[in-house]
């Protein structure tokens, strides 16, 4: 398999607050990367990187072929990375589908026609098509993180990372974002996903790297990961809460 | 009586405009967040711009905005991408103080240029009205320049909903950050909201050019007036510009009848303290 991403000991830090520190991992096309960690492991600031919402100060990311360790996000966006946020953060002030046209009209350079186009396949696939006129600023949590997904697919990126998904939702709704992922997966997209409750992603993922202060903890299968004592460890505390 | 009547037509057309003199600098408040304290300076600009074609070319005031509009939309371009957006990361402080760079720097050269003389855009149309009674009377440039203003800002929001770049400027104005996520270059966005707002002081320093004497340094008054429409519209509300450009041309007016012309100004500054203290966040904020 191509490998797609390539992080090859990054470094990133908040002003002089170091968050990651030689982290370096590969992701293979069309697979999903598992990314889990306890809370301020530096999951989010991982997105942030690889998103270009932050440069690294040390380490590169190499993405399908070219070196985009110092790429804006937008540049990075129309290469092909799309990511959402794990509070979602829709345009609140247009609908729907006005949020999902931005992507489609920005992320790739296409004709009118085939813009909107792309809108409503989006908008039907996350289920969002029937609110397409609602002001995104009114949407329930569950159709807010659909639209973070629906306008980063919108740019149609060959890499998505997926920020805790299912974070503050309830079961029955994580159970409708999983059935979003897994539809995805069958679309051949490359996934890095995030989520800090292990158990919501389970056997999804081709791959799982654990992150613990900032650095990768342990990588491999799934299983593997998950039966590790390192991973124990560091959710002992965590899930019994 | 009629000369009441008189003033409150002349305010409301004048208000007309006034929304439009506030306009852009309300969707630089709202997309870009600088308070551009060069916007008076950069429509007086254009009136001079104008009176340099209308010289030029022998064209009237009106036939010059051909040219006006897109100069202004080119120097606002290169004014946000070459200066504004550099210091944009470094807090409010430093925009502030580049946008008051600009108004000193319009203002010394126009005045080199042009001397401190008074100018103005003639056109036959100034002497011209339309009687309604005996003794009421419609200015014709009044009126063209009230259709105007409200042209200007009905063609904004028009474009604001309805072009793909407007919907990226209003996303960008939302959240920046998650912008750039869709691919939007955020700096090039500010570029163009920028260009666009120029082209709305392009458009209005032409209207106040015919209307009004002008100077290098008029650009204060109109900076006032553009400053007043933001504060009591509501930053970032295009319907909530034009209303207020009818309440500040109005009070302007009408007070000044009353009270005399030379109070007029003061009148303006005096609605515009009062509606920042009894409602500072606008008629219609967001
Ligand atoms: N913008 C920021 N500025 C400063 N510190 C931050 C910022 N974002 C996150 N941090 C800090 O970085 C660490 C990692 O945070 P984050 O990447 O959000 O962790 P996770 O997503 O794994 O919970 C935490 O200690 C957090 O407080
Ligand atoms: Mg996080």
């Amino acid at each position: 398999m191509r490998k797609i991403l390539n992080v090859d000991n990054l470094h990133v830090a908040y002003g002089k607050f170091k968050v990651l520190h030689e982290l370096s991992f590969d992701v293979e096309e069309s697979q999903v990367l598992g990314v889990i960690g306890p809370n301020g492991a530096g999951k989010t600031t991982l997105m942030n990187a690889l998103s270009g919402l932050v440069i690294p100060y040390d380490g590169t990311v190499v993405f399908d072929g070219v070196n985009i360790t110092k790429k804006s996000p937008d540049e990075r966006c129309r290469h092909g990375i799309g990511r959402t946020y794990q509070v979602p953060r829709p345009f609140e002030g247009l609908t729907v589908f006005e949020n999902v046209l931005v992507g489609a009209a920005y992320g790739v350079g296409k004709s009118e026609r085939a813009v909107i186009a792309k809108a409503v396949e989006v908008l039907k696939s996350t289920s969002l098509y029937e609110k397409s006129d609602t002001v995104a600023g009114r949407l329930t949590l569950l159709d807010r993180k659909r639209l973070e997904i629906a306008r980063a697919l919108a740019t149609e990126p060959k890499l998505l990372l997926l920020d805790e998904v299912a974070a503050g939702l309830t079961d029955a709704e994580v159970h409708e974002v999983m059935e979003l992922v897994e539809y995805l997966k069958g679309t051949g997209i490359t996934i890095i996903w995030i989520e800090h409750v292990i158990k919501t992603m389970a056997e999804s993922t081709d791959k799982l790297l654990c992150l613990s202060t900032g650095t990768g903890l342990i990588y491999g299968d799934p299983d593997y990961v998950m039966a590790s004592k390192e991973v124990e460890e560091v959710y002992l505390g965590v899930e019994e809460e | 009586m009629d000369a009441i009547l008189q003033s409150i037509i002349q305010g409301l057309l004048l208000g007309g405009l006034y929304a439009a003199v506030g306009v852009g600098m309300s969707m630089i408040f709202g997309i870009v967040q600088i308070t551009n304290l060069a916007h008076g300076d950069f429509l007086v600009l254009a009136s001079f711009v104008s009176l340099s074609v209308m010289g030029a070319m022998g064209w009237n005031p009106f036939l010059s905005l051909i040219i006006v509009i897109p100069v202004m939309f080119v120097i606002g371009y290169i004014v946000q991408v070459t200066m504004l957006n550099k210091v944009l990361s470094r807090g409010a402080e430093p925009p502030l103080l580049v946008t008051f760079g600009f108004s000193i720097i319009i203002q010394n050269l126009l005045l080199y240029f042009f001397t401190a003389n008074a100018q103005k855009l003639s056109t036959p149309l100034l002497l011209k009205s339309i009687a309604i009674s005996a003794n009421i009377r419609i200015p014709v440039m009044y009126l063209i320049a009230c259709l105007v203003g409200v042209a200007v800002i009905i063609i904004l929001g028009f474009y604001m909903r309805n072009t793909y770049q407007g919907k990226a400027i209003r996303a960008t104005s939302d959240d920046n950050e998650a912008a750039q996520l869709m691919g939007v270059n955020i700096k090039r966005t500010y570029g163009i909201a920028m260009g666009i707002s120029m082209m709305t002081a392009g458009v209005t320093g032409v209207m106040i050019g015919v209307l009004f004497n002008f100077y290098p340094s008029s650009g204060s008054t109109y900076l006032i007036i553009a400053f007043a429409v933001v504060v009591i519209g509501g930053i970032g509300s295009i319907n909530g510009t034009l209303v207020a450009g009818f309440i500040f041309g109005l009070a302007q007016v009408v007070g000044g009848q009353i009270l005399g012309a030379t109070y007029q100004q003061l009148i303006g500054y005096i609605v515009l303290l009062i509606m920042l203290i009894v409602r500072p966040q606008g008629l219609f904020s967001k």
